[in-house]
């Protein structure tokens, strides 16, 4: 029995939680999606998703209710997208609270703002996906530890270290449950 | 690569669910939303009760001002344009600005027309009072709706109303026969297939925040808990004894808004929050609310 929590204090949850639930179902395992809004909630997951939204007011408000305590106590794996990828850096060109669980460092908003969010097809371990980047970050730097997963040119917007995972992308925005499910089969 | 789908605009409004929007009138205030934990900013001239107490024509803010907090904070920045005033919406939108709210609390610039949003690049947000004028304006590209409330007044009544009459408008959708909802639609005067998606859905197909009127954590909280995806505080923050612990508290209450004991926390020493207006007291002519079409 697998337990996969969505971090549910901001952001696009709903999106999240509906493709989580079918990843799940796809994948034919005995599991369960839950929302994430304590530390009790965090601690009994085995893998945590961090929706895109704002990551200064999700990093602040894990803090201060103790879901990143029980994360790092737990050593529980984390998936993020977008605010997801940048609460996942060491560091950001901004100061904030962060999860620190990837030795990478992101720039928020690396390709501008609004108006310059794009929707492009990207290559993820070989195989398509639609790519929908909404004032997304990219990965600016990475350790020795950190694979990447995908690029668009030579900016990095996919890695992976350890079971950890971060896509500065919206595959809940698209019916993809291709990332999800191999989120899933890491933690398993 | 695609710009300014509809895909990109409703999902930067799903991005802000959970969340606070607060409205700035300075580079000050917007730094202090910012570390409050606010989700995106609204920049105008002045906060809506001040509006409201000024009279005379309120338009879109002064664009050095929009491009000094666009500079300023690192969340989004939304601004306001009078209704049906593509210009200003043109300049927002070339400014950089991440959403434009055709706004109420703003003198209309047309009686008759909406923008039409669709042709923008950026996403918009539009007040709603019920699920007809709702659909109207997703229909025109809205990517996201606010209840209208009272704009200025500190009083959550309006905006309780307006929400209360959506989702109990939604509610009666998803009870009706197909055939139904083609009458229903005419009554409501909008798009078919806009009814019919709310139907399947049971909920609006875009996000719908509360505004006019939030003054407390508990109004956020009480608006979240009748549905809301995320609130918007206009003058409730700036006009309240003590902006940065009520913009917090808020933040907090709007996260958690199920949960009584943290609102109890929140809620304990703020000081007086901002002195508010009996609904019936304000003159026809002065509803905000009525204003959009």
């Amino acid at each position: 029995m697998i337990i996969i929590g969505i971090l549910d204090l901001q952001g696009d949850v709903y999106e999240h939680f509906q493709i989580a639930q079918k990843a799940l179902d796809n994948l034919n395992v005995e599991g369960q999606v839950i929302k994430v809004r304590t530390y009790e909630d965090a601690s009994q997951c085995n893998g945590i998703i961090i929706s895109g939204g704002e990551s200064t007011v999700i990093g602040k408000l894990i803090v201060e209710n103790g879901i990143k305590d029980a994360i790092i106590k737990n050593d529980i794996p984390v998936f993020g997208t977008c605010a997801g990828m940048v609460l996942l850096a060491r560091k950001t060109d901004y100061d904030q609270p962060l999860l620190g669980l990837m030795d990478m460092e992101v720039k928020r908003n690396a390709f501008g703002r609004q108006k310059d969010s794009f929707e492009q097809e990207i290559d993820i371990l070989g195989e398509k996906y639609s790519g929908v980047f909404i004032r997304a970050p990219a990965v600016d730097g990475i350790g020795d530890k950190v694979q990447i997963l995908s690029q668009i040119g030579n900016i990095i917007i996919g890695v992976k270290q350890g079971k950890n995972m971060a896509i500065a992308f919206h595959p809940e925005l698209t019916e993809d449950t291709r990332l999800h499910e191999y989120f899933i089969k890491e933690v398993l | 690569m695609l710009h300014g789908t509809e895909l990109l605009k409703k999902g930067f409004a799903k991005m802000t669910k959970g969340g606070v929007i607060m409205d700035v009138v300075n580079v000050e205030q917007a730094a202090i939303a910012e570390d409050a934990g606010a989700v995106s900013i609204m920049a105008l001239e002045k906060v809506p009760s001040d509006i409201r107490a000024a009279g005379g024509v309120a338009r879109m803010a002064d664009p050095t001002m929009v491009q000094e907090i666009i500079d300023e904070v690192s969340i989004p920045v939304m601004a306001k344009v009078r209704i049906g005033h593509i210009a200003e919406a043109q300049i927002l939108q070339t400014l950089g600005v991440d959403m434009i709210d055709e706004s109420e609390v703003l003198t209309p610039a047309d009686d008759t027309f909406h923008i039409d949003k669709k042709k923008f690049t950026i996403p918009f947000v539009c007040g709603a009072r019920n699920l007809g004028e709702a659909l109207r304006r997703m229909d025109e590209g809205a990517a996201m709706i606010r209840t209208k409330g009272e704009p200025g007044t500190g009083n959550i009544v309006e905006a309780v109303r307006h929400m209360r009459i959506i989702m109990g408008q939604i509610r009666e959708l998803q009870n009706k026969e197909e055939e139904e909802l083609w009458t229903i639609a005419r009554e409501i005067e909008s798009p078919l297939e806009l009814v019919k998606e709310t139907a399947k859905l049971g909920k609006l197909p875009v996000v719908n925040f509360a505004a006019g009127g939030v003054a407390t954590p508990a109004d956020a909280s009480l608006m979240m808990q009748l549905g809301s995806d995320g609130v918007f505080v206009g003058s409730g923050i700036f006009k309240s004894d003590n902006p940065e612990e009520f913009a917090k508290a808020i933040v907090e209450a709007t996260a958690h808004y199920n949960e009584p004991e943290v609102l109890a926390d929140v809620s304990r020493g703020l000081g007086k929050a901002m002195h508010g207006l009996e609904i019936s007291e304000i003159a026809d002519a002065d509803r905000m609310q009525d204003r959009g079409w």
